[in-house]
């Protein structure tokens, strides 16, 4: 028997080796001669970490339990690789586009850089994975305990996890978080985990040839065992086998730990195409013992031996104690490499999308004020995996261990897989959003909490023996194991028929139902078409961000070195000198990809936001550029109908100038005209006033150059009064005196007071006049006998003769006066409303020429209007008074 | 003239090997879902009949040929992909 100490020592030696090989690694990469790491090879060798304890030892105890359906654990991620072309390119291919450091960033970053989406994958990727490392501590424990047995215990069980979970701790810290990579990819880890592939693929294999040609007669004799064994029939469920398929297909793109060795740390494309073969012959390979190992286990060994440590105690029950530590090897290798890589990329999940994000915004302008933004993420990773190993270490405590492996293994598979749905719908459904993928998820967790992962406590534990008996609240249909009343499925098939079924369906519903915002859109069309190199949607714009401070934030978040050697390249590549390239949005573009290797996609795209402050341009910002630029466009449209506004008031203004100009120039000839008419009555009344004074005048004269001067003095006097009435009525400072008349008695008292009948006939139609308006009869009457008068004057005919028309119309009453005489000419008609407009010489005027324009303004002043008639073969003036 | 006929021919047989590439790499997986969900149509032993069953020994050897088989398939595929950088497309 193999003693523990040496077991213990030869561990240690082992896990030596293996720091050895991550740091000589390390090393190597730094030196820039990691180039051979980065084979098709080391990846390949590297998806091994899908190839667990529960693979390494599980898989044979699944086989002794239930024959073949071990496999579907293998076939899945065989059928997943060989049709990467499909699904495994695009991921690869988005991932470097977009920068992705984890499964939650993959989802935060297609549905918008969600912060929320990101959290609640990477709280599911937690509870998922936390059980998978307790088994991993389990599986070390039990194999340690095998060799342990009859020896004395120096150690227990559980100090054997601690130790475990402590040292796996401290290897995870030093490589994992050593420094922030922007591709986030780990040289020391993947060379570490992919030598600890070989190992256990050896380890296998070794026991396995060891079983069939060392214990059995060849391959010929353990296929004849195999056919005299419990498992001789092929007894597998449709169900279970179509179940178990896709769940591990799916939790194989899934698992973070998956995720993380296949997606992020994938340098190249091309390597994809080697591992599509070469990982499924991994595969193969370490099952093809299996079902040997497991049949010649049940042959072999006595009843009720524990079949999942069948890899280890056929060896020892043989006395093949070197093989024995190989094997035992091969099963720490399996367990060490699974928790290493899960720790690492949970650690990057739950710094980027949990601790970021809320160190960010409690810091508010964090990242451009002071602060090391690089050593809070490894901090807070390192911390991450701390807690995530004490996690693991306080679930294999609670849960005792008791649960067989591949039922703790499948709780996990089906808890991750409910990110599929909504992962493929991300890049291949462009309709997709972020409603859609939370209620997808959220229905998913809820589904598979409630039919698989509370139950597996056990009964009253998480959930009552009377819930699990007639489902919640007494709801028959709601049995976690009859779902809608559905019994007799397997409870696993049960609960991922289900999970993701319902799943699926709020995805879609809730992808349907909703509205992708802005950048969700953009990030849709960036992943559906991966494919098409175009350049990038979303983009930063050449802004205020000074280099400077951009080198020193990326400083800050990937190190001084790794930052400086980003920014010369950029620099070069711009054809300048120094550290310092301009701030292009090409630049901005590949500085932000560059960050969410490190912080995460949404982190990132904040910082940089943070920094570039205005200047970064996101579809959102764009949305809100186009608000201001449609506003923009409002003002101007104002501007607009202002300036229309003011070309009118301009033109008023233009006009009213033009009228003020003319009023002056009428003025100017007005008080020019005034002087004339003021002036030729004073000169005659100076000379003859002269006259009079000479001593010698005849008195026969003196009476007659006083009369004149009189009538002289007369003519001023009413010229003067003519003017102040005009004055008066243009200023509208007239009183007028309204009130009902008879047309008939105004005319009557005008032709009375215009004393013309001997000059001329005036001819009237009394019926007609007998109408009552209300009017100014004082002022219409003063206009009538105007009319009249001027008429008597200036009507030449032989026998002159005035006609005076009344004319009723619904809206106005006309009075028309219409002489015989020869009228006014055509010239004349339009000036004759004007001051000291006369149509005929000054002399036979007698007046002032004020008449008609004093008319003019009384029948406006009562609202009427006055206007000649032409046409009437005689002078013609239609009077209109309006109607009240 | 003659070169530029030839190019043109080469294009051609350049871009229809790319599409066959391509339909094989899409329909390989859809092979391999088929045929490793055969089994589930086998006869199985029951009490009645406890003869007709499949034995586990004749499932375990179906199931890795199919196996090696579409690693093969997947191992000409990989080869013909990089060989002609149909996946750097």
């Amino acid at each position: 028997m193999l003693s523990l100490d040496l077991l213990i020592f030869v561990s240690l030696i082992y896990v030596a080796f293996l720091f050895g090989v991550a740091f000589w690694a390390e090393r190597a990469s730094d030196a820039g001669r990691g180039g051979w790491m980065r084979t098709p090879l080391i990846y390949t060798l590297s998806l091994s970490i899908y190839c667990t304890a529960w693979t390494f030892y599980g898989a044979v105890g699944f086989a002794a339990r239930s024959g073949l359906e071990f496999l579907t654990i293998y076939l899945g991620p065989t059928v997943v690789l060989i049709g990467w072309w499909l699904i495994l390119r695009r991921l690869v291919r988005i991932a470097r586009a977009e920068r992705i450091t984890s499964i939650a960033d993959l989802l935060s970053s297609r549905f918008g850089k969600s912060a929320l989406l990101g959290g609640l994958v990477t709280v599911m990727a937690v509870v998922g994975t936390t059980p998978y490392i307790a088994l991993q501590l389990q599986s070390v424990t039990t194999s340690i305990s095998v060799f342990a047995k009859g020896t004395q215990n120096i150690l227990s069980s559980t100090n054997i996890a601690l130790w475990t979970a402590a040292g796996l701790a401290v290897f995870t810290i030093v490589f994992g978080t050593r420094n922030l990579d922007v591709n986030e990819r780990h040289s020391g880890v993947v060379m570490a985990i992919a030598v600890e592939a070989i190992v256990k693929l050896l380890a296998l294999l070794a026991v396995g040839v060891f079983v069939v040609w060392g214990l059995a007669g060849g391959a010929g004799d353990v296929l004849a065992r195999i056919d005299a064994s419990p498992i001789a029939q092929w007894e597998v469920s449709t169900g279970r086998w179509i179940g178990l398929t896709f769940l591990s297909a799916a939790a194989f793109l899934c698992l973070p730990r998956m995720f993380q060795v296949m997606v992020v740390e994938n340098s190249q494309e091309s390597h994809l195409a080697t591992a599509s073969w070469a990982f499924p012959l991994y595969l193969l390979l370490m099952s093809l013992f299996v079902i040997p190992i497991a049949v010649v286990g049940l042959d072999i060994l006595p009843a009720g031996s524990n079949p999942d440590l069948f890899v280890l105690t056929l060896p020892l029950s043989a006395e093949q104690n070197g093989l024995a530590m190989l094997a035992f090897l091969g099963g720490f290798s399996s367990a060490t490499s699974m928790v290493i890589v899960a720790a690492i990329a949970l650690s990057t999940m739950i710094s980027n999308h949990i601790v970021t994000p809320i160190w960010l915004r409690a810091r508010g302008q964090g990242a451009t004020i002071s602060g090391d933004v690089r050593s809070v993420v490894l901090t807070s990773r390192r911390i991450s995996i701390i807690g995530i190993l004490t996690l693991g270490y306080l679930y294999y405590r609670i849960s005792g261990g008791g649960a067989a492996l591949a039922s703790i293994g499948l709780i996990s598979f089906a808890g991750i897989a409910q990110i599929l749905p909504v992962m493929l719908g991300g890049i291949f459904w462009q309709g997709a959003t972020k409603i859609g993928a939370l209620a997808g998820l959220i229905c998913g967790l809820v589904v598979w909490s409630y039919t698989m992962f509370l139950p597996s406590f056990g009964p009253e534990v998480l959930i009552s023996q009377e819930s699990i008996d007639h489902g919640l609240w007494g709801v028959h249909w709601l049995r976690p194991t009859a779902l809608f009343g559905i019994e007799g499925l397997d409870p696993v098939v049960h609960a991922v028929f289900w999970s993701i079924l319902l799943n699926s369906f709020a995805f879609v519903a809730g992808s349907i139902l909703s509205r992708p915002s802005p950048l969700e859109r953009v990030q849709a069309v960036q992943f559906i078409s991966a494919f098409d190199s175009g350049p990038s949607a979303r983009g930063w714009q050449r802004g205020a961000t000074d280099a400077e401070d951009l080198l020193s934030m990326a400083q800050r978040i990937i190190g001084a070195a790794q930052a400086q050697n980003l920014f010369r390249t950029a620099a070069q590549r711009q054809g300048k000198q120094g550290y310092l390239p301009d701030p292009t949005p090409q630049f901005l573009e590949t500085l932000e990809r560059g960050l969410a290797g490190s912080v995460g996609a949404a982190t990132a795209h904040a910082m940089l936001g943070q920094m570039a402050g205005g200047s970064s341009v996101t579809v959102e910002d764009l949305m809100a550029v186009a608000d201001e630029t449609a506003q923009i466009m409002e003002y101007s449209n104002q501007l607009e109908a202002k300036s229309g506004e003011l070309t009118t008031t301009a033109r008023k203004l233009r006009d009213a100038n033009e009228k003020l100009t003319k009023l002056s120039i009428q003025k100017d000839a007005f008080l020019t005209q005034i002087s004339h008419e003021l002036r030729t009555p004073m000169t005659s009344i100076r000379a003859f006033s002269e006259i009079l004074q000479d001593p010698d005048l005849s008195d026969g004269d003196r009476p007659k150059y006083a009369r004149i001067i009189e009538d002289e003095t007369q003519r001023l006097t009413r010229l003067l009064d003519d003017l102040l009435d005009l004055s008066v009525l243009e200023n509208g400072q007239v009183s007028l005196e309204l009130r009902q008349a008879r047309l008939r008695d105004i005319l009557d008292r005008a032709q009375a007071s215009a004393n013309v009948d001997k000059h001329i006939r005036i001819r009237r139609s009394a019926g007609r006049e007998d109408i009552f308006i209300l009017t100014d009869p004082d002022r219409l009457t003063q206009v009538f006998i105007n009319l009249m008068a001027n008429a008597a004057k200036y009507c030449e005919a032989q026998q002159p003769e005035l006609r005076v028309i009344v004319t009723e119309t619904p809206s106005a009453i006309t009075v028309d006066f219409i002489d015989n005489g020869v009228g006014v000419g055509k010239a004349h008609q339009d000036m004759i409303f004007e001051k000291f407009a006369r149509a005929s010489d000054h002399s036979k005027a007698g007046g002032a020429g004020l008449g008609l324009a004093i008319c003019r303004e009384i029948i406006s002043n009562l609202g009427g209007q006055i206007s000649y008639l032409p046409g009437q073969r005689g002078a013609a003036f239609r009077v209109s008074l309006p109607r009240d | 003239m003659n070169g530029k006929h030839d190019q043109t021919l080469k294009r051609a047989a350049t871009a229809s090997r790319g599409q066959r590439v391509t339909d094989s790499a899409l329909i390989l997986p859809l092979v391999g879902i088929i045929l490793f969900l055969l089994p589930i149509m086998w006869p199985r032993s029951s009490d009645l009949d406890p003869v007709a069953g499949t034995a586990t020994s004749t499932a375990l050897i179906y199931l890795f040929v199919v196996w090696a088989g579409l690693i093969c398939c997947a191992l000409g595929l990989a080869f013909v992909i990089k060989r002609f950088g149909v996946g750097r497309r």
